[in-house]
């Protein structure tokens, strides 16, 4: 009896210590990080599949995180940390020069670089040589992003709410305000000019605003949503960038995607999601050259181009606009 | 990599940021408070053993410890465990040793050196817990004992190696007790634990015979130690009724060999011994070693890289939320492959150190059953003695010292 | 002449007896030597901290920890948050309607409260005593918002386990043993 109670305790045991032993040598992984949840948190609860019209047709890396973008004349220029690219459209790099460290934006125009810092517009040229430069005409500017065109340079100040609009040299104009007031929880506060209209998004109030030069308001469109054709959580648009016949783009965070909407508000499509873009939360930086698509996240850069077997189901293959994208 | 700053809303209404506070843990004192009732419980059992030979003292120092060392502090962090830390520490410079760690460390060793297996009298609660559910006394047959008290060694060599290699601590993973006095946990342990006291009614202490690493750290001192326990003060009269008490049957009985055995059988035993060992500790040396990559996966960032690998091979399978997170966070293939192969070279060093010394271990258990020491009276293996005190009560020279004290 | 010679084997094992009781005295008090000068007082790294920056959001805090409510709970850094009216953390993405209604919150147990402040701002609240630790609000507010929503060890509920069950197990590998004064790492700037 005593030997047989021996043997079963002493079995047991060793069978359970040797089970041990044994899925240490094989299998330690399932032994020490197993966990309940294997997958990760999901906020959206349904995710329609969405068909981009657009597919990527090149892309390139860049040594540094992508701060900023724009093109112009054939090239895209791009802002890492300390340093301006400029790239041709097959990645080639074509020139190089540093910069001061802590830029916002930044904005091509008739061949010279602007560089937005949190207080000041430093202009460059294609060569490095630094032009022009002003600092704000505030106190406490928290400068976001900028716009130029032939009447000035407009900047969107994230801290005291307002842009800001300054001549092509570099002397104050004046401040816009919104009628509705500017509510800017983060920097996500983006202007573009384009026919002689200044677009700037309104982000904590989701709405895209359209003024004149002179800083008068002419409307706005947008509502707040998750689906398409609103703009989602708490802060979008990112981005405001037109296409060639004055349609406006626009680029949200938290849900990245990228969409179409008229200049009068109409929404035309969704161009890219958050699966063709390359997910994450964060915006992405878009532009558009011709009939191309420029987007740069992290420190990728993808030429995207329409694609008509793809936009079949979607708005944009339904869409009449005349398009200069939709070759 | 934090955001430098935000643009503050422009509150007009004077609002004020609320201030926040946040709980604080408890007291650093309750950390002194440990260490002082340490020492003062095992000064308790020497008392309790050395001087009165009384259970009863024994019993009441395990009440206090599991009420307190267990259910109050939850028997986190506890001197089995304290050996992880201390490894820790050994090997990786940026870790700070709570300096009450390294007390729950040493002071039971020194303890161990000075009196014995006194920590695990009563004062170690998850001894406490074992001995105050342990009824009856069913004795394991002296080869199953023997082979099961190998574990302790495999145990804590593990242990180590994953210690050193900071990979995980072991011990924790495994603690069974700690679900019971916590009172919540992986249910796993809760019922190893569960299951490890139903057989503690009736088998004396099968966690600290065959599983404590801390016990087998504390047998090689306390077999050593200065001051060695008998079961009484007066003279052993060979009556032979404390063998049965001890629940983990550490008492010897005498032993005398009827014949003296020849020089020349002694010498060739010493070369036996002499060869054996170091062959075992080879022998254990090559199997645990020779499988360092394999238990390198315990290591997390081995574990993420194999992760890597089976996703990169399989991409239509669903990828674990390691790979997406390390992704996500822009990670570096190249670097997380040099640490790979760093940590599998440390492994290569400790998991070779571990095997040897499982091996030294077994080899020395196997010579030490051959070997027949010669003794007059019952006495008491301190190696294995937790010093319960069941034995004092059954051996009549203790009984018959009260009776002439009546008279 | 000699007196005494070692000749019985019990003279001879209590010799080696004595020598092996100096020579793990020895190894012990030297062990004890060389960690006590390792060992450190206040400094020494006994609690267990998230660093919100790494905190990718899994979701493993609610499930992991060993408590049966777990000691991982949601902090608010005012100073970072926008104060917006249709909040990350609050909201539901897909939400229609913004009012205080519990299909549109994120929060599965009603642990944020909002509180009108002025026009458009709005002021969000932690209900500790609520709040599960599930992440769902602070990847909310991470993705669409400032990040003001962060996840963090209560060290009250915290029980210091010697080696942190989600610790072993988080994603981005944030969580790690610090000394008290580091343990509260918090998003707010002053």
């Amino acid at each position: 009896m005593k030997v047989s109670g021996s043997l079963a305790v002493g079995g047991a045991i060793l069978s359970v210590v040797g089970a041990g032993i044994w899925k240490l040598f094989t299998k330690p992984g399932d032994l020490f990080y197993g966990t309940k949840r294997t997958k990760g948190l999901s906020l959206m609860e349904d995710e329609e599949p969405l068909v981009s019209p657009y597919r990527r047709t090149f892309g390139f890396e860049v040594p540094d995180e992508i701060n900023a973008l724009d093109v112009e004349g054939g090239s895209i220029y791009l802002a890492t940390p300390n340093q301006v690219y400029i790239y041709g459209l097959s990645g080639e790099l074509q020139y190089n020069f540093s910069i001061p460290s802590g830029l916002r934006d930044l904005a091509v125009y008739e061949g010279k670089v602007y560089a937005l810092f949190s207080a000041a517009v430093e202009v460059y040229d294609r060569h490095g040589e630094l032009v022009r430069q002003w600092a704000a005409c505030s106190d406490g500017a928290d400068y976001c992003s900028l716009a130029v065109c032939p009447e000035g340079v407009f900047v969107t100040d994230a801290s005291n709410k307002h842009i800001c609009k300054y001549q092509p040299d570099g002397t104050f104009a004046c401040f816009i305000n919104s009628p509705s007031g500017f509510v800017v929880p983060s920097y996500s506060f983006g202007i573009t000019a384009v026919d002689g209209k200044i677009f700037c998004s309104n982000p904590g109030r989701h709405q895209v605003e359209q003024y004149t030069t002179d800083g008068t308001f002419v409307a706005s469109f947008g509502k707040s949503g998750a689906g398409k054709g609103a703009f989602s959580g708490c802060c979008n648009p990112v981005v405001v960038t037109p296409a060639n016949n004055g349609e406006l783009l626009t680029s949200e965070k938290g849900i990245p995607r990228v969409s179409c909407y008229s200049q009068e508000g109409a929404f035309r499509s969704v161009l890219l999601d958050a699966k063709a873009l390359g997910g994450g939360h964060d915006a992405y930086r878009i532009r558009v050259m011709k009939d191309k698509l420029i987007v740069a996240g992290g420190d990728k850069v993808s030429v995207f181009q329409y694609n008509k077997q793809q936009s079949q189901l979607t708005e944009c293959g339904q869409c009449d606009q005349d398009c200069p994208l939709k070759v | 990599m934090c955001e430098a700053r935000f643009p503050k809303p422009d509150f007009t209404s004077g609002y004020q940021y609320p201030d926040i506070e946040h709980g604080v843990p408890l007291e650093w004192l309750w950390n002194v408070v440990d260490i002082v009732l340490l020492i003062a419980l095992m000064g308790v059992v020497v008392w309790a053993a050395y001087k009165r030979r009384s259970r009863s003292v024994i019993l009441g120092v395990s009440v206090v410890s599991v009420a307190y060392f267990g259910f109050f502090r939850s028997g986190c962090v506890c001197s089995v465990g304290s050996i992880q830390n201390v490894v820790l520490a050994l090997t990786d410079s940026s870790y700070h040793l709570p300096w009450y760690v390294l007390c729950l460390f040493i002071i039971p060793i020194l303890a161990a050196v000075l009196f014995g297996r006194v920590f695990c009298a009563g004062v170690c609660p998850l001894g406490a817990l074992q001995e105050l559910v342990n009824v009856k006394n069913f004795r394991l047959t002296r080869a199953v004992s023997a082979a099961l008290s190998v574990i302790p060694w495999v145990y804590l060599a593990f242990a180590i190696l994953y210690a050193a290699t900071r990979s995980q601590f072991l011990i924790c993973r495994f603690d069974p007790f700690v679900g019971i006095f916590r009172l919540g946990g992986d249910l796993g342990m809760i019922v190893f634990g569960v299951s490890l006291l139903l057989l503690s009614v009736f088998v004396g202490r099968p966690f600290c015979q065959f599983l404590c690493p801390y016990g087998a750290l504390l047998s090689v001192f306390s077999s050593f130690s200065w001051k060695k326990l008998s079961i009484t003060s007066k003279t052993c009269i060979n009556c032979a009724l404390c063998i049965k008490s001890c629940p983990v049957d550490a008492i010897h009985s005498p032993q005398t060999s009827k014949t003296k055995e020849s020089r020349s059988a002694g010498v060739k035993r010493v070369i036996l011994f002499a060869v054996l060992l170091p062959v075992f500790t080879l022998c254990g040396a090559l199997l645990v070693g020779g499988q360092s990559d394999a238990l390198s996966s315990a290591h997390k960032s081995v574990y993420l890289y194999h992760l890597i690998q089976e996703q990169q091979a399989n991409p239509e399978m669903e990828m674990p939320l390691e790979v997406e997170t390390f992704h996500a966070l822009g990670g570096d293939i190249e670097a997380l492959q040099a640490e790979v192969t760093e940590v599998q070279h440390q492994y290569a060093i400790y998991a070779y150190l571990a095997g040897a010394l499982i091996g030294f271990v077994i080899g020395l258990k196997l010579l030490r059953l051959s070997v027949k020491r010669s003794r007059k009276t019952y006495e008491i293996d301190t190696a294995r003695c937790t010093m319960c005190g069941r034995c004092f009560s059954y051996c009549p020279q203790n009984t018959v010292k009260k009776d002439e004290k009546a008279l | 002449m000699k007196d005494k010679k070692l000749t019985s084997p019990m003279d001879r094992r209590d010799f080696l007896n004595k020598c092996g009781t100096l020579l793990v005295a020895g190894v012990g008090l030297a062990t004890g030597g060389v960690l006590a000068t390792k060992a450190k007082g206040k400094e020494s790294d006994t609690f267990w901290q998230i660093d919100p920056y790494a905190c990718t959001q899994c979701g493993r805090c609610e499930t992991e920890c060993v408590l049966p409510v777990s000691a991982v709970k949601c902090f608010h850094a005012n100073r970072v948050c926008g104060y917006c009216d249709l909040c990350g953390g609050y909201y539901r993405p897909s939400v229609k309607d913004l009012n205080t209604a519990a299909e549109n919150q994120l929060c599965p147990t009603g642990a944020i409260t909002r509180e009108f402040v002025e026009e458009p701002y709005f002021e969000y609240t932690i209900d500790e005593n609520l709040c599960t630790g599930c992440g769902k609000c602070v990847k909310g507010c991470t993705s669409f918002g400032n990040g003001s929503l962060f996840l963090q060890i209560q060290q009250d509920l915290c029980q210091n386990c010697n080696e942190c069950k989600i610790s072993r197990v988080c994603p981005s590998n944030a969580i790690k043993r610090v000394s008290y004064e580091e343990a509260y790492q918090l998003k707010d700037h002053a």
